[in-house]
């Protein structure tokens, strides 16, 4: 095996995880990563699975004044359909003409599908005894030439089909327009994208990165033409957009987290070592671990999330760990790696399962994303730990100590802290921690936290722009409302509705909107498609009335579309029990608020504005299995509930496990309280620097713990053994294990320290907290634990460590 | 002196380049300036006016003949048309109130839930200042013909729904406003020329609130 050239060891390996990180398949579905019982993340993954159309980028432009918006937007409608196989539809803010030619369907369907008793107050209006009388009094209204809106529209509407305010639950017409601000200078249009499958977050990378294209250059193109006087902002957001940058990101990270992990590893290995042919073994034995982990990772679990992106690294960080103490140690071995293995091979496997126990212990957890990390991690060291052992191990024992090398290598200089700072700090840092718990309280979880939000993502800064622009400060929040059948659904609204209407007597909910007029109703449509049936021989009547009123054809369009609109649906009534609307507008508009999903799930989608969003009693006022929320506010909140509960859920079984495999580990009980111990004080410094930096806890880092414990665990473990092994001499055991412990602190620091720049908060976070959590377990178990070691086991014996370290050449430090 | 054909093409396009909306030029502001200063200092203002309109979905054209008042100082406004009044629209405060004297209806509106185009866009009163007016219109140019300015704008926010342009119609000589056009986005117009205007009217406190007894409060 020595005999081949480590660089085409590399070369081969590398080419096999490479393949294997291409190999893998991300998922962009954040929710899949969160509690699934919490109503919140229901609503999420329900609003995401019925309404979330995968196709549909949602198009915004922002000028100064409004008509340059609307300009705008109509020339950028225009360029986009143009673009070949592109896009196949697009809705947006329409002006009267436009409603007038395309919104009839959408009326005659709100109308058939309306009470009862509202549609015969319609129907007594288009009375032979009432039409005149009401088109005369459209006429005087013309007359008094004070131009509303509303005026404007019964121009074109003199039977009065758009006074459906009560039908659909806005009375006085108001409500937020979905697709323009109060000030008209912010538009949005919904794009509805072809041509690939926008389920694959690549494809829609791919398509998004065209769509950008056509709108840069129309951007130029716009900007030449208007110049300074009519600038224009275009933001793209939506459901591609997001899953293009979400997966793309998930890509970058884990290449990133990957190669930087590696490169900065090496670097230490070579400012510690000095040699390269360890180097590159090294490297190509982490590279076949990362490739047999994804591999078992692929078969096991199919597609990795967002959080499974961090693996790798902190894989990386932990793996080469077990490399290095086998290094160190096959200095001495003799070039027997059997002699080798059994040396350091109870502590690299003790190491190895007391991690994989540490991580598989986050399957306790609540997060979903989190579990399925843990998972992988656990696998990874199994898989590691083989590896080393096995595979690096015979490798290792080539590698001879020769005096050039010694001078060349990295020397731990000194000795660290004297006895007394050991003794002042392993007092002192406990006491400190209990005086700023005293002063600062118990370190909280912060508020708000969104462990998934993807930061300086585009997409995600144009939809807050959009929320913003259309909706100020108080933004609705999605609410879906499901059930089996359609019947089943509109009793669910109306118990939602119940619900609602209490919570909004309780002050807890300030407004809801349900959808029930959108939603189909077949007893509704049967019966007033009974009475319509007498009313659509009176279209000719109707339309002569229009006409001598004094209106235009142009006047007269609009009712007969309705007309016509209403022969169809009530043949559809007649048909299959109850009609949809036809026509792109009608169809569009309606599915946006109800959708019969592929797995026979009615769904239908209302808003509600809560009094205070954070807050989780709004949320438990008002859900049930078939109605949740799609609440961001209150999800931080049911997180950090969640959270609390898990650190005793997890943390507690992990520790009683731990114990006991350190009673087996090492069989006395002052080993066993001084290991438990240094976790103890790497806590206590942790809060400290909580307390008094800007490190802080969130719902997603402190999950961390139970992975500083565990390694800080594997360290003291080494550490104490080495000790063991050379009767507690201290310099032998920084010289020896102590290094190795440098090494695997820093590399595994460096793993998670690279997960630092990801671009998801909660993995950000969570690298930042155990890289410092790791560095600080580490010099706790290199500088500090060999003297508390020496203090609890020899506290005579204070010189003998001071001459062996003068007269022992081999061991010399500068 | 005989003037060159091609110098007087020149000329004329050259004036109308100038001329042509969508581009104000600084001599436009001067004109818009002095007709806001004409504005300013002015409590009140009463305008009878004459109205033609010519509606896409309206087979023939129609007008209307009414009055306007507006007092600055609260902020209140009257508008009626007809002679007796066919309908009456007060407004000035949250809400809206429109009175038909006829039907003994009247309904009451937010104010600003029914966007105002045309002449009601006056209900909030005249800019009387250039940051007024360009907090409300863009200046897109300015006409002259005869002794007649035509500020043309379009409406800013939510106001410029539907109308392609809006036009304010000044004396050349007095810059006083005599007149206002409105073109609508459906190739609808509305004329509306002002036969009097009387700056500091009378605008009695009564004249903002009409009686309402007998009235039904209704929907139109």
């Amino acid at each position: 095996m020595t005999r081949i050239h480590p660089i085409i060891v590399l070369i081969v390996v590398g080419a096999i995880a490479a393949f294997s990180v291409m190999r893998v398949k991300f998922s962009a579905n954040l929710f899949e990563m969160l509690p699934a019982d919490l109503p919140e993340v229901q609503g999420m993954d329900r609003l995401n699975r019925y309404f979330s159309r995968d196709g549909q980028l949602i198009v915004t432009v922002k000028s100064d004044d409004a008509a340059s918006s609307a300009a705008a937007m109509v020339s950028l409608e225009k360029r986009l359909i143009e673009a070949p196989k592109l896009v196949s539809d697009s809705f947006r803010d329409l002006s009267l003409n436009e409603i007038v030619k395309e919104g009839g369907s959408l009326l005659a369907w709100l109308w058939l599908n309306a009470e009862p008793s509202d549609f015969a107050k319609l129907m007594d209006r288009l009375k032979e005894e009432n039409s005149t009388a009401n088109l005369n009094q459209v006429i005087t209204n013309l007359q008094d030439g004070f131009f509303d809106q509303d005026i404007m529209v019964s121009t074109y509407d003199p039977l009065g089909f758009s006074k459906i305010g009560d039908v659909v639950g806005h009375e006085d017409g108001s409500g937020p327009d979905a697709m323009i601000s109060a000030d008209g200078t912010f538009q949005v249009m919904y794009v509805e994208g072809m041509g690939v499958d926008f389920s694959d977050y690549r494809a829609a990378a791919k398509w998004l990165k065209e769509v950008k294209a056509v709108v840069a250059e129309w951007e130029s193109e716009w900007a030449a033409d208007h110049g300074a006087t009519s600038p224009v902002t275009v933001g793209l957001t939506g459901t591609p957009a997001f899953m293009a940058e979400v997966g793309a990101e998930m890509e970058w990270d884990m290449t990133i987290s990957v190669i930087s992990t590696m490169l900065l590893i090496s670097l230490l290995f070579w400012i510690m070592h000095r040699k390269t042919r360890p180097l590159s073994w090294l490297i190509a034995a982490m590279l076949m671990i990362l490739a047999i982990t994804l591999l078992i990772g692929g078969v096991l679990f199919g597609d990795l999330s967002v959080m499974s992106v961090g693996f790798a690294a902190i894989l990386m960080g932990l793996a080469v760990d077990y490399g290095i103490v086998l290094y160190r140690e096959a200095m001495d071995s003799n070039g027997d790696a059997r002699a080798l293995r059994r040396s350091v091979g109870p502590g690299i496997i003790w190491g190895a399962a007391t991690t994989a126990v540490v991580f598989l212990s986050l399957n306790l957890s609540s997060l979903p994303g989190l579990s399925e990390m843990g998972n992988l991690v656990a696998i990874g060291v199994a898989v590691g730990a083989v590896v080393m052992l096995y595979g690096f191990a015979p490798v290792a024992v080539s590698f001879t100590r020769d005096a050039a090398g010694v001078d060349r290598e990295f020397h731990l200089s000194g000795l660290g802290f004297t006895r007394t700072w050991a003794k002042i700090l392993a007092i002192g840092v406990p006491i400190a921690t209990l005086i700023s718990l005293e002063i600062k309280g118990l370190p909280d979880l912060e508020a708000n936290f969104h462990p998934f939000r993807i930061r300086e993502s585009p997409s995600m800064i144009a939809w807050h722009d959009l929320q913003h622009e259309l909706r100020g400060d108080d933004s609705p929040i999605p609410t879906v409302v499901t059930a089996s059948s359609l019947t089943e659904l509109h009793e669910q609204l109306a118990a939602f509705d119940t619900r609602v209407k209490k919570a909004e007597q309780d002050g807890l909910i300030k407004q809801a909107v349900l959808p029930t007029p959108f939603i189909p109703n077949p007893t509704h449509q049967a019966a007033n498609a009974a009475t319509l049936a007498g009313v659509l021989g009176q279209e000719d009547r109707l339309l002569g009335e229009i006409t001598a009123a004094g209106f235009s054809e142009e006047g007269a369009a609009l009712t007969k579309e309705i007309f016509t609109s209403w022969t169809g649906l009530v043949g559809g009534v007649a048909e299959k029990g109850y009609a949809m609307p036809t026509g792109n507008l009608a169809s569009w508009s309606v599915n946006r608020l109800y959708t019969e999903g592929d797995d026979g799930v009615y769904a239908a989608l209302g808003t509600v504005l809560p009094t205070h969003s954070r807050e989780r009693a709004w949320v438990e006022a008002i859900s049930t299995p078939q109605s949740v929320s799609a609440s961001l506010g209150s999800l931080g909140t049911a997180l950090n509930e969640r959270i609390r509960q898990d650190i005793l859920r997890v943390f507690v079984p992990m520790m009683i496990l731990l114990s006991v495999m350190l009673v087996f580990v090492f069989r006395n009980w002052r080993d066993l309280l001084l290991s438990l111990y240094c976790l103890g004080f790497s806590f206590s410094a942790m809060i400290l620097m909580t307390h008094w930096t800007g490190l802080s806890w969130n719902s997603f880092n402190i999950c961390g713990l139970p992975l500083l414990f565990g390694t800080g665990l594997d360290f003291s473990i080494h550490m104490i053994l080495a000790l063991r092994r050379n009767g507690g001499n201290v310099a032998e055991a920084r010289h020896g294990i102590g290094k190795a412990l440098l090494f695997c602190g820093t590399s595994s620091a460096i793993g998670f320290g690279s997960l630092a720049t990801a671009s998801a908060y909660g993995l950000a976070s969570l690298g930042l907290v155990c890289a410092v959590g790791i560095l600080l377990n580490m010099i706790t178990a290199i500088w500090l634990l060999p003297r508390w070691y020496r203090w609890i086991h020899f506290p005579q014996k204070i010189v003998a460590d001071k001459e062996t370290f003068v007269t022992d050449k081999k061991l010399s430090f500068r | 002196m005989r003037i060159h054909p091609l110098f007087i093409s020149c000329l004329v396009v050259a004036s109308t380049f100038l001329s042509s909306p969508g581009k104000a030029v600084a001599g436009d502001t001067e004109v818009v300036e002095r007709w806001l200063s004409s504005n300013g200092g002015v409590g009140s203002i009463m305008i009878e006016f004459s109205q033609s309109r010519s509606l896409r979905s309206l087979a023939a054209l129609s007008g209307q003949k009414g009055t306007i008042w507006i007092n600055y100082n609260n902020g209140n406004f009257r508008w009626e048309t007809g002679e007796p009044a066919a309908t009456i629209v007060v407004g000035g405060g949250s809400e809206i109130l429109i009175v038909r004297p006829g039907q003994k209806k009247y309904e009451r509106r937010k104010s600003g839930s029914s966007n105002s185009p045309g002449i009601a866009a006056l209900a909030d009163g005249l800019p009387q200042s250039m940051s007024q007016f360009q907090a409300k219109y863009k200046l897109l140019g300015v006409r002259k013909d005869g002794e007649t300015y035509f500020i043309d704008t379009e409406p800013k926010g939510s106001a410029s729904k539907e109308i392609s342009k809006f036009t304010f119609v000044i004396h050349s000589g007095n810059y006083r406003l005599v007149g206002i056009e409105l073109d609508m986005q459906d190739g609808s117009s509305m004329h509306t020329v002002f036969t009097k205007v009387e700056l500091d009217a009378a605008t009695p406190g009564s004249l903002f609130r009409p009686d309402l007894s007998g009235y039904q409060e209704t929907k139109f």
